[in-house]
């Protein structure tokens, strides 16, 4: 199934990359945030199906961005994109109400395969 | 991968600086929390990168950082010199990481022993992603190792009670499966919103603490049935495999979880792995390879010089033809093209402009490190780093600012206690800025510290016999303190064991006239020493000044020019066979410029002289030429490695009549009347007998001596 992803990280490697995935799989990287606060205001404005979320990024991190991405769009579909060792910030995130998260280095299938479910 | 690397390169160069910025900020304010997170992030960036892209080295070592990193932003360590200099040692050993990436296309520096000490410096155990050593008992273990705390039965009885069904619920994860706690947690949550999970095998601390294998059960109170149960679990991603069962304490003692309702779920490669090319990008800025700009603004040289030639026929065509409807359409053509090509020009070398932070940053780093090797307390101030330059004007002047950030440690800024006993604070400044102005970059390097010596400088030219006795008495401090930009000159005893390479004041001086640009020395004892450079924005394109000496013509940069001035011959003055002006009352020696460059004997020309005025760095000589031409815009090419390094040259033009025109490097002339004098006097064996003052800046002769070995010494006098 097609969909309109926001992709959010600060590093230009990483977005580049989940965009590559993503477009190569058919869904349409609508729009890109290097931070929260640049999350929030890509999320206003494009309305997209899903949302990649870095965890650590400067002026608003990902759970920041999730808590306050859940509490305007309840029907947000966030995906967290984690570093590994961010378990506790992954389960603040989940608990916030991210739908799923990967592990970078990621599988790329795995990662497809999480915004399937996450767009499901 | 690969098509990555480029970008992957880049942004750790980048949260490279991030860190040394940071791990400075750290040392001068251990408590600044701002620059913990910033530290933090860059770390985390590269982590996460670096894994990414299989360089697992750089990961480990900057998952070790950020470990430390994170305590120390929690507060629940502190920061210390020690953690500083760990901090410091990781930095650079990711620095040699990057460049072996570059070089090998991989990582060669191991970084055990630092990852070793970070989680010494931890003080923690190692990280839980890096395999949990518990080993639980596998599903089946599990399933009937279930035993009941006293508080979870009686919940239990409850239940059934009012006839609510407990569930076991086993899970298995995929193998490696990243972050498998907070997979269990998921699954957790997931089954709360079907009813209420009563308890757990491990507890619920240990599924948190990854300390399970891949398996692990769930007592479910649920009112829904068990393939509900079984679908939602199974619909969380890394789930292996999901077994629902009715639960009964004594049944599940003895009988393994059934097999019949286990879901598997396939993990197939779905669509390729790799991107395509071609993806869009949204980025508003692209990455251009720097050959590219190279290659275009040499076409815009062409262009410059097509340009210059066209307004130049036009000029031609109109003498002849006056008032031709097709040469005024023509004319206004060919203004409209070369407002055109100035335009593009102008956006061409903003395009290869870069801010001179990217070179900037490197020093506070350096800094720290060499005040730290010579004890000295120093504080390293920069400004203007936003300052705008052509990028291979910031190649060249890379290492002659080294150098004389290096001279301002060691020889400038004392210890602190003679600072102390000098009434000065103990910490030294060092202040590096670059600024805008004119057509011009100035860059000044200053410190507070002791100046210049200049009665060592006296005694070491002496020494060495660059000068006599007698030169120096009718020195100003001035041109004493020019000394130290005499090939071989300096008077630091020994040199820091971090000084590295062997340059002195007169490489600095030789890469800036290099490139068309000019240093000064301000100094006072006790003091302090500026250290002023300017610099060409560009090095493509210039403004120049056209002079014709006999046949051909030669292009003098307009920085160099200082004033045109026509003199009689009877204002001509000999001084040891030297002609000289007297310019507004300073002594100006005045050469053939023919002479000079070894097309005639150098004889003056009868009649009055036409006299270029060119100034390089504190150095004036007048030149005197044939004819003025004209100022213009001149495109740069090199003379070409056949011709090689020909003395006064700096390169060759190509002029609006298409003949080619020789581009005159000021300084090195202005060296070579010095030299040639110089060795006139030698000739004489003499000391001059004349009292008149000579501007002995002028008349210093320099050693011949230039074979490149010869250059131990690092350093001028302090």
């Amino acid at each position: 199934m097609p969909g309109k992803v926001l992709v959010v990280d600060d590093a230009t490697f990483m977005r580049a990359m989940i965009k590559d995935i993503l477009t190569a799989n058919g869904y349409e990287v609508v729009g890109e945030a290097t931070n929260g606060v640049e999350a929030l205001v890509r999320y206003e404005e494009l309305r997209p199906d899903l949302v990649t979320m870095d965890i650590t990024m400067p002026e608003m991190d990902g759970v920041t961005a999730v808590k306050q991405l859940m509490s305007r769009y309840p029907d947000a579909k966030i995906i967290m994109v984690s570093a590994m060792g961010q378990q506790a910030l992954v389960v603040d995130a989940i608990q916030a109400g991210a739908k799923d998260f990967v592990v970078k280095p990621f599988d790329v299938n795995r990662f497809l395969e999480a915004v399937r479910r996450a767009m499901g | 991968m690969t098509q990555y690397l480029a970008v992957f390169l880049d942004e750790v160069g980048e949260q490279i600086q991030k860190l040394e910025e940071g791990i400075l900020a750290l040392e001068r304010d251990h408590h600044d929390r701002e620059v913990l997170h910033s530290l933090f992030r860059a770390a985390h960036t590269i982590k996460g990168s670096s894994a990414a892209m299989g360089f697992e080295r750089m990961s480990r070592l900057t998952h070790g950082m950020e470990e430390v990193l994170d305590r120390l932003r929690k507060g629940e360590a502190s920061v210390t010199v020690e953690v500083v200099d760990l901090l410091l040692a990781c930095l650079d050993a990711l620095k040699a990481m990057k460049e072996e990436v570059i070089v090998h296309g991989q990582e060669i520096t191991d970084p055990s022993e630092l990852i070793a000490r970070l989680e010494r410096q931890g003080c923690r155990d190692v990280p839980a992603s890096a395999g949990s050593l518990s080993t639980p008992p596998g599903r089946s273990d599990q399933a009937k190792g279930i035993l009941l705390n006293e508080y979870e039965r009686r919940i239990l009885r409850q239940a059934a009670l009012h006839g609510v069904e407990p569930y076991i619920v086993t899970v298995r994860v995929v193998p490696g499966c990243p972050m498998k706690g907070v997979r269990a947690f998921m699954v957790t949550r997931a089954l709360e919103e079907l009813g209420e999970v009563v308890g757990s095998r491990p507890s619920a601390e240990e599924l948190e603490k990854e300390q399970f294998d891949e398996t692990f059960s769930l007592i479910v109170l649920s009112h829904e049935d068990p393939d509900r149960l079984r679908n939602t679990v199974a619909s969380i991603l890394d789930i292996a495999a999901v077994d629902v069962a009715p639960w009964k304490e004594e049944v599940s003692q003895d009988e393994e979880g059934s097999p019949t309702s286990e879901t598997r779920i396939s993990q197939e490669p779905r669509g390729p792995s790799r991107a395509p090319e071609g993806a869009q990008r949204v980025n508003q800025t692209v990455r251009v390879d720097v050959e590219r700009l190279d290659e275009l603004m040499n076409l815009v040289g062409e262009l410059v010089i097509d340009r210059i030639r066209l307004t130049r026929i036009n000029k031609e065509l109109a003498g002849r033809f006056n008032h031709d409807r097709l040469i005024d359409e023509l004319m206004e053509t060919s203004r409209h093209i070369g407002r055109i090509t100035n335009e593009l020009q102008a956006q061409i070398m903003k395009a290869r402009m870069l801010p001179i932070d990217q070179l900037f940053s490197r020093f506070p780093r350096m800094v720290r490190d060499l005040a730290r090797q010579a004890g000295k307390q120093v504080e390293f101030l920069m400004e203007g780093r936003e300052t705008e330059l052509d990028r291979t004007v910031i190649e060249q002047i890379s290492d002659p600012l080294i150098h004389l950030l290096r001279n301002a440690v060691d020889h400038g800024i004392e210890t602190p206690e003679e600072r102390l006993k000098a009434g000065k604070p103990a910490k030294g400044v060092i202040r590096l800025r670059a600024s805008h102005e004119e057509n011009s970059i100035v860059i000044i390097v200053e410190d507070d510290g002791r100046g210049i010596d200049l009665d060592r400088v006296k005694a070491k030219a002496l020494a060495l016999g660059l000068v006599s006795e007698e030169q120096l008495e009718r020195m100003s401090d001035q041109e004493i303190t020019e000394l130290v930009f005499l090939p071989g000159f300096s008077t630091a005893e020994r040199t820091s064991d971090v000084s590295g390479r062997g340059v002195g004041m007169d490489i600095v001086r030789n890469n800036i006239q290099a490139i068309g640009g000019s240093v000064r020395i301000r100094t006072q004892r006790g003091t302090g020493t500026r250290v002023i450079l300017k610099l060409p924005l560009t090095l493509a394109i210039m403004r120049a000044l056209l002079v014709g000496v006999g046949e051909g013509t030669y292009a003098l940069p307009l920085g160099s020019v200082q004033e045109i001035i026509r003199t009689r011959p009877e204002e001509v003055h000999f001084i040891n066979q030297q002609a000289v002006i007297l310019l507004r009352q300073e002594v100006l020696p005045i050469l053939s410029l023919a002479g000079l460059l070894g097309l005639d004997g150098g004889q003056l020309p009868d009649g009055d002289l036409l006299c270029v005025v060119a100034i390089s760095g504190d150095s004036k000589l007048g030149l005197v030429v044939d004819r003025l031409i004209g100022e213009q815009e001149v495109v740069i090419k090199s003379l070409g490695s056949y011709l090689g390094d020909v003395p006064g040259i700096s390169g060759a033009t190509i002029l609006g009549d298409g003949r080619v025109g020789l581009i005159l490097d000021v300084g090195r002339l202005i060296w070579m009347a010095a030299d040639s004098r110089g060795r006139e006097r030698r000739a004489d064996r003499g000391i001059p007998h004349r009292t008149a003052s000579l501007q002995p800046s002028e008349v210093v002769p320099y050693r011949v001596t230039e074979e490149p070995g010869e250059r131990e010494e690092v350093g001028y006098a302090r």
